[in-house]
């Protein structure tokens, strides 16, 4: 059932603050999950939220179909996040290249579980475990997305698969 | 790319007052654009002349307002209860402030006061010289200041109302600065480099006259960026010629007011370049 997102469009694009404001009611919960999800702290995911948003209202023109609003809004909020963690300065990529195997599945636990275990990540790890772990992208993908190489974006998904996995282990 | 009831279980409602900083940031940028570059930081940065209160407390540095229309004393009134929370709330303020300005206690009304207790250094600020410099909270951290997530009343186009930023009210709203002797007005914000000539420079503005000036002016490292003892003074934001880094300074002064009483005063100032 989709919503009819055509009204909250045209009216932003107008400017009327009513839709405006109705555009950012919809979104705002989705866009701030995103944001919690890749942003380092919760300061950083508020300013992180606003600057997408600030991006979604300026090209609001730019959306031909109301109906794949959110999914638009989504990608403008994902590729904000990762525009303003790259800036952050990546660490070293170039990670020990030895445990390429440790493939195993992560235990089925609530999302809130994963997300503050994701806390404990550096920000090159939570970048590539939301990526491809959440977002569901493959390891091209993402290293197309980040504008790095297959295997640093390799290296640095096991590390953070390895750290959530012994964070997670030790909840249970 | 996902459909929308795969990341329900991640969504988040984010505080009240985000949308707010939306709508600030869209103004800021849609003026940016328009190429009022330095009107915009102005504008948004909401230069206030600040009532620099004189008390014996917890000095409370009123949050600077929004919007440019509500530099009156009224609004910026000193809050000399002290409060805890370093953002006075304005409301609080006026209130305060209109009942304690009793026409007849003009002596009383937050002039004259006790000297105030020393401390090594607020928030990290060294002090070289023989001032002690009074305890108060620190000041305004650069995030408080208007710049950023404020809830802006000012719909931006304030930049006509600029000029009255500059000059300290001339009318106050509540009663009339001679029931109120010795006040001084300082602004919290310069843009050294920006368009509206009245917030390039910092000074003092004095309801009467002074006698014995010096102000000192500080980093928030504790350096000592300016001194002057000309209570005309006009800062143009240089140390040796070259304007100095963006940032939060602190200033202290003291002098005699027209009632002879030796008086310190002390405010935040911030450089925006």
């Amino acid at each position: 059932m989709e919503k009819d997102y055509a009204k909250i469009v045209s009216g932003s694009r107008q400017h009327k603050p009513a839709a405006q404001r109705a555009l950012y009611d919809e979104l705002a919960p989705m866009a701030m999950g995103i944001c919690l999800r890749y942003a380092p702290d919760r300061e950083e995911a508020r300013d992180l939220l606003q600057d997408g948003f600030v991006k979604i209202y300026e090209k609001i023109a730019t959306l031909r179909q109301p109906e794949k609003l959110r999914s638009w809004a989504y990608n403008i909020m994902v590729n904000t996040c990762i525009q303003r963690l790259r800036r952050l300065g990546r660490e070293q990529l170039m990670e020990d290249m030895d445990s390429f195997n440790d493939e195993q599945p992560l235990p089925d636990i609530s999302t809130s579980e994963i997300m503050a275990a994701m806390e404990s990540l550096t920000p090159g790890q939570r970048l590539v475990f939301n990526l491809c772990c959440i977002e569901g992208l493959s390891l091209d993908e993402a290293a197309a997305k980040l504008r790095s190489n297959n295997s640093n974006v390799r290296a640095l998904l096991c590390k953070a698969r390895r750290q959530m996995r012994t964070i997670l282990n030790q909840k249970l | 790319m996902k459909t929308d009831n795969k990341w329900e279980q991640f969504e988040v409602q984010p505080d009240s007052d985000l949308y707010a900083g939306v709508q600030h940031r869209l103004r800021i940028r849609r003026a940016w654009r328009r190429g009022a570059v330095a009107t915009v930081i102005a504008a948004a940065a909401a230069a206030a002349w600040m009532l620099i209160p004189s008390n014996d407390k917890e000095v409370t540095q009123p949050m600077p307002v929004a919007s440019a229309v509500e530099v009156q004393p009224a609004a910026t009134a000193p809050d000399p209860v002290a409060e805890s929370s370093e953002l006075a709330p304005l409301s609080s303020s006026t209130t305060r402030q209109s009942t304690e300005n009793h026409p007849t206690t003009t002596a009383t009304v937050a002039t004259a006061q006790p000297p105030l207790a020393s401390t090594t250094s607020q928030d990290g600020v060294l002090d070289p010289n023989p001032l002690s410099l009074p305890s108060q909270p620190t000041p305004l951290p650069l995030k408080d200041l208007p710049m950023g997530e404020m809830v802006a009343t000012s719909e931006a186009d304030t930049t006509s109302e600029l000029p009255v930023a500059a000059n300290p009210p001339s009318s106050p709203t509540q009663t009339s600065t001679d029931t109120i002797p010795n006040q001084i007005w300082a602004p919290n914000i310069i843009v050294p480099n920006g368009e509206v000539d009245a917030n390039r420079y910092f000074s003092l503005k004095f309801s009467t006259s002074v006698s014995e000036f010096k102000l000192y002016l500080y980093n928030r490292g504790g350096r000592l960026i300016y001194k002057t003892e000309d209570p005309d003074f006009r800062w143009d934001a240089r140390r040796d010629g070259d304007l100095v880094p963006q940032g939060t300074y602190v200033w202290i002064a003291t002098f005699r007011d027209s009632s002879g009483e030796a008086r310190r005063e002390k405010g935040t100032l911030t450089v925006i370049r």
